[in-house]
C-alpha cells in the first residue's frame, strides 16, 4: 500500500544512511553539501521543534536557498508536522497573513534577521547538532497535512492549498510509474520556489535516491544560472518552465547539454516550436510535458514528447497526455455530464492526489470540488478551470483557461487579486488586469485604470507592498471610460485591443 | 568609448528597463538590489546593451552581467 512513509520517509532517511559524507544531496550556491550533513541538520531542527513544542502543527518556514530549509522540511515531515512557505522576498504583509490565516505560533527562520518579530522563531542557522534524529514519528495519519501552499486568491487575500501526506505519496507513486528512472548518480536541478509546487517534486525526486538536488540562489536571473549548472555540473534531470527555455533560446548552441537525460517542461502551456528547437540540441533527452494544478499535487497529466516524430499538439500547444497513475481526468460539461472523445469541456481531476481542500474557505472548497459517480464509484473531483478535449487515445488537447487566471513566469495568478489592490489604492476607480501573450511567447499583465493619465508610482509602489514581483502588471494603460458590452459589462476585447 | 560614456548609456538602459528614472548606478549592483530585476527584464536589459553598444553576449558573458561594475567592465572590454 503506498503510503508517506515509503515513498517518500523511508527511501530518503536510507539515501541519508547508505550514502552519508560519500555522496552530496545538495549543490547551494556553489557549495556542496553531503546527505551526512543534511541528516546532522535534520536532527538538530527537529531536536528544537520537540523543544520549542509548538501547538499547531503547521509551521511557518521561511524559504531561504540554505541547507537549513530544506532540512527543515524533513525535520517537520519526520516529526508529522506541516510546513507552510513563507517567501522571504514577499511583502511582510502578504507573509503574517498567511500566517495568521493558519494560526502560525512557530515560525523556523535560517536568515541572520528573522523579519517576524512577535511570533516564535526559531532560528535554524544558530542550532548545534547533538544526536541523530532521523526515525519518523509513529502513527501520523495520512491525512495529516505535509504543507500548504498559498496562491492568488480572487478577494485579494492569497488562498492556501492544502496537501496532505496521502496527496504526495500518491504523487511520488504517480511519478515512478511514468518510467522516469532516478539513481544515486543523477544531478537533478531545482530552479523553482519553494513557494511553489514543482520544487517538492525537484528535491523529493533526488533526495529519495540519493542522488544531488542543484539549487538556483536569489539574486541569480534563473536561466542564466541553470545554463551554467546544466554545463558545468552536467545535470542529468531537471524541471523548468517553458518560459525559462524561451530565454534560453537564443543561446540554445552556446552551452553543452548533452549531459541531460530527461527533462520536464511544466507550469505553463508548452509550445510546440520551442520544442522542436530545444531537440535540435538536447539531443540526449527525454522531454516531457507534465501538467497540473497546485490542488491535484503537483502534476496529474503528462505527455512523453517524440523526437523528431509528429508530436500531437493544439494551436500550437503540446497536449498534456494521459491522467497518472493515481488520477483520474475527465472532460465534463457544465452539468458534470462526460463528454465524447473531440468535445471542449472542462478538465476535472479526482484521485489520491486531489488536495482535501483550501485552508478555512468553505465557499471556495463548495464551488471548487464535486462528487461524481464514475463506474459504480463515487469520486470527488476538481474543477481545474482548464478547457481541454480527449483525442482518440484518449490524450488530453489543452486549449486556454475557463476564467480569470493567468499563468506569469509559471506562476497562477487571479486577475482579481490584482484588480483588488489597485482599486483599494485608487479608491472609487474601475480597474481591469489582463494577461496578454508577447510575439516571443512570454505572458505579462496590462492593468486598466478608468482615469486620464496619472504618476502611478506611488500606486506600483503601494502594490508592491502588497503582492510579489510578479503579479506587478508591467503595462499601465488608462482609458478615460471603459466601454460596455452588451451584457452591460466592461468590454474586454476593446481593452485588449489597446495592448499593443 | 570612455568608461564615463558607457556608464552613461549604461544607466540610461537601467532606468528605462527598471522603470526607474532617478537610479543611480554603483558597481557594487546587483539583481536583489533592484526592484523587478528578474529574468524578463535581464532579458531586456541585456538586448538593450547590445543594441545600443552593438556587441554580442554570450550566455557565459550573461553570467558576468550580474553586477553593474562586471557589466560595465564587460563592455568596456567588448569595445577596446
Amino acid at each position: 500500500m503506498v503510503s508517506f512513509n515509503n515513498q517518500v520517509l523511508t527511501p530518503f532517511i536510507e539515501a541519508t544512511r547508505n550514502w552519508g559524507s560519500e555522496r552530496n544531496a545538495f549543490c547551494i550556491n556553489k557549495h556542496y553539501y553531503s546527505y551526512e550533513e543534511l541528516g546532522k541538520n535534520i536532527s538538530k531542527i527537529r531536536v528544537a521543534i520537540n523543544n520549542a513544542n509548538p501547538q499547531n502543527n503547521k509551521v511557518g518556514l521561511v524559504i531561504n536557498d540554505d541547507l537549513e530549509t530544506y532540512a527543515s522540511i524533513f525535520a517537520l515531515w519526520l516529526e508529522g508536522d506541516c510546513y507552510v512557505p513563507l517567501h522571504p522576498n514577499w511583502p511582510l504583509e502578504r507573509c503574517k497573513d498567511i500566517c495568521e490565516q493558519v494560526d502560525v505560533d512557530l515560525v523556523l527562520d535560517s536568515s541572520t534577521k528573522s523579519r517576524y518579530e512577535g511570533l516564535n522563531v526559531l532560528q535554524t542557522n544558530k542550532l548545534v547538532f547533538e544526536r541523530y534524529c532521523l526515525n519518523p514519528k509513529e502513527d501520523v495519519s495520512e491525512e495529516e497535512l505535509a504543507y500548504i501552499l498559498f496562491t492568488s486568491g480572487s478577494t485579494g487575500k492569497p488562498k492556501g492549498v492544502q496537501l496532505s501526506r496521502k496527496n504526495v505519496a500518491a504523487f511520488m507513486d504517480s511519478f515512478w510509474k511514468t518510467g522516469i528512472v532516478i539513481t544515486e548518480e543523477d544531478r537533478c536541478l531545482q530552479c523553482f520556489d519553494l513557494t511553489f509546487d514543482v520544487s517538492v517534486q525537484s528535491y523529493l525526486v533526488a533526495l529519495t535516491k540519493g542522488a544531488c538536488c542543484y539549487t538556483i540562489p536569489y539574486g541569480m536571473i534563473k536561466y542564466i544560472y541553470a545554463s551554467s549548472l546544466i554545463e558545468e555540473e552536467k545535470i542529468t534531470f531537471g524541471a523548468m518552465a517553458p518560459s525559462m527555455l524561451r530565454y534560453l533560446k537564443p543561446y540554445f548552441d552556446e552551452f553543452d547539454v548533452s549531459s541531460l537525460r530527461n527533462c520536464i517542461l511544466t507550469a505553463e502551456a508548452c509550445p510546440v516550436d520551442l520544442m522542436e528547437d530545444w531537440y535540435q540540441y538536447a539531443t540526449n533527452t527525454e522531454i516531457y510535458d507534465f501538467y497540473g494544478p497546485t490542488e491535484c499535487t503537483i502534476y496529474c497529466t503528462y505527455y512523453k514528447l517524440t523526437k523528431g516524430g509528429k508530436n500531437k499538439q493544439l494551436n500550437g500547444i503540446i497536449s498534456i497526455g494521459k491522467p497518472l497513475a493515481n488520477c483520474v481526468g475527465l472532460i465534463l460539461d457544465e452539468h458534470g455530464n462526460e463528454l465524447p472523445i473531440g468535445e471542449k469541456g472542462e478538465l476535472c481531476i479526482a484521485g489520491d492526489q486531489v488536495t482535501k481542500g483550501y485552508w478555512n474557505n468553505p465557499e471556495k472548497n463548495e464551488i471548487s470540488f464535486f462528487f461524481k459517480e464514475v463506474d459504480g464509484v463515487q469520486m470527488r473531483f476538481y474543477h481545474t478551470g482548464d478547457l481541454c478535449y480527449k483525442d482518440e487515445d484518449g490524450d488530453i488537447m489543452y486549449s486556454g483557461r475557463l476564467d480569470h487566471q493567468a499563468k506569469i513566469q509559471g506562476f497562477r495568478v487571479e486577475m482579481g487579486e490584482i484588480e483588488y489592490h489597485a482599486r483599494e489604492f485608487l479608491g472609487d476607480t474601475n480597474v481591469v488586469c489582463l494577461a496578454f501573450d508577447k510575439k516571443d511567447g512570454l505572458t505579462e499583465i496590462a492593468m486598466f485604470i478608468e482615469k486620464n493619465q496619472f504618476d502611478p508610482s506611488s500606486l506600483l509602489a503601494y502594490m508592491k507592498t502588497k503582492m510579489p514581483s510578479y503579479m506587478i502588471p508591467s503595462k499601465i494603460i488608462y482609458v478615460p471610460v471603459f466601454q460596455l458590452n452588451s451584457n452591460d459589462k466592461i468590454d474586454k476585447n476593446i481593452l485588449r485591443s489597446l495592448i499593443d | 568609448m570612455k568608461r564615463e560614456e558607457i556608464v552613461e548609456k549604461t544607466t540610461e538602459i537601467f532606468r528605462t528597463v527598471f522603470e526607474n528614472e532617478n537610479m543611480i548606478l554603483s558597481d557594487d549592483m546587483t539583481p536583489d538590489m533592484v526592484d523587478n530585476w528578474a529574468s524578463l527584464t535581464h532579458m531586456q536589459m541585456a538586448t538593450a546593451l547590445q543594441e545600443e553598444f552593438g556587441v554580442k553576449f554570450t550566455i557565459k558573458d550573461q553570467l558576468k552581467l550580474m553586477r553593474v561594475g562586471d557589466i560595465i567592465a564587460l563592455l568596456e572590454e567588448k569595445l577596446a
